[in-house]
């Protein structure tokens, strides 16, 4: 999956502008609650058939944390 | 109540509230057939039940089409016909809209409410039943609102819906369906979905239950009595097992 279609994933998942998505960005800055949370899993298994893990999801701190992940 | 004799369908057999209602009906006399896709899982129930003449079928019901006849096939080839159904195989992933896309809408509606139908339309063949009961594990989802879950409420509402048609469409033929909404019931479903949130969602969750959380032998006594001979006048209903969810 390129770059920018990641970017753009999470973007319609936070509701911001993809822009805003700086690798750096902590997700204490943007909407990182359990509703989102649960999206990113589904996300992650539709989008890349990847099985998220709650511990995994935990571990994420910043935007680039999930871009990582996302292959 | 008493299944001896009966033969009983069961999907999702191999955890949670298909578990649980294979254990009953096996309990109560029933001959049970365990539909689940995990092979070993479906063993260990099936080795556990009490009685006899179980048998434990690995079939992925999210390729209904190849599933379906291929397992109705297998199950009866004893020549030895259903009398009862019970779908309990089900996807109940959280899926906010703003990861709704046709893939994860069919997911969730090929297990959830395809696969119930084509498992109908052939349980009613003559060579595989001639009448019986037939329940669908449902969800108070499908009368409430839960946020984040759409896709599983559509489902689940399609579920009910097509129950109360075909209630009416087979009634003339023997046959009797309905539905069981359960609420939360413990199970590693429900585990799994709350592991995400904090301690305070998940109270506020429990608090929507005024008999706290269920298990899935609730569920199970629920079905048990659908497909007895004593809910014979009962087709075309909606059950709630819900700890008093509904009554709020």
């Amino acid at each position: 999956m390129d770059e920018a279609k990641k970017i753009e994933l999470l973007a319609e998942l936070f509701e911001v502008d993809p822009a805003e998505l700086v690798p750096e960005k902590p997700l204490t800055e943007l909407t990182w609650d359990s509703m989102n949370m649960l999206g990113l899993i589904a996300l992650f298994k539709s989008e890349m058939d990847i099985k998220l893990t709650v511990d995994k999801l935990r571990s994420f701190k910043v935007v680039n944390d999930i871009l990582a992940e996302m292959k | 109540m008493n299944l001896a004799s009966q033969k009983i369908l069961i999907t999702g057999a191999s955890r949670g509230i298909g578990r649980a209602c294979a254990e009953l009906c096996a309990a109560h006399g029933a001959s049970c057939v365990l539909v689940a896709r995990d092979a070993d899982k479906l063993e260990a129930v099936r080795s556990a039940l009490p009685g006899e003449g179980h048998i434990a079928l690995s079939a992925d019901l999210s390729d209904p089409e190849q599933a379906v006849p291929e397992l109705f096939k297998k199950a009866c080839a004893d020549n030895i016909k259903f009398t009862g159904m019970i779908h309990a195989a089900g996807v109940c992933s959280p899926i906010p809209l703003k990861v709704v896309n046709l893939k994860t809408m069919s997911e969730v509606f090929t297990i959830n409410y395809f696969a119930f139908m084509l498992l109908i339309r052939y349980f009613i063949r003559p060579q595989y039943s001639t009448g019986g009961s037939i329940v669908g594990i449902s969800s108070v989802a499908s009368v409430t609102g839960w946020q984040g879950m759409s896709v599983y409420s559509g489902s689940k509402g399609a579920m009910n819906a097509s129950i109360r048609s075909l209630a009416l469409e087979l009634a003339g033929k023997g046959f009797r369906l309905n539905a069981i909404l359960p609420s939360n019931i413990k199970t590693d479903m429900l585990d799994s979905m709350l592991s995400v949130l904090d301690a305070e969602e998940v109270e506020k969750i429990k608090s929507k239950q005024p008999l706290g959380w269920g298990n899935p032998a609730d569920v199970a006594n629920a079905a048990l009595f659908l497909l007895d001979k004593s809910s014979s006048f009962i087709t075309g209903s909606v059950l709630p097992v819900d700890g008093g969810y509904t009554a709020i």
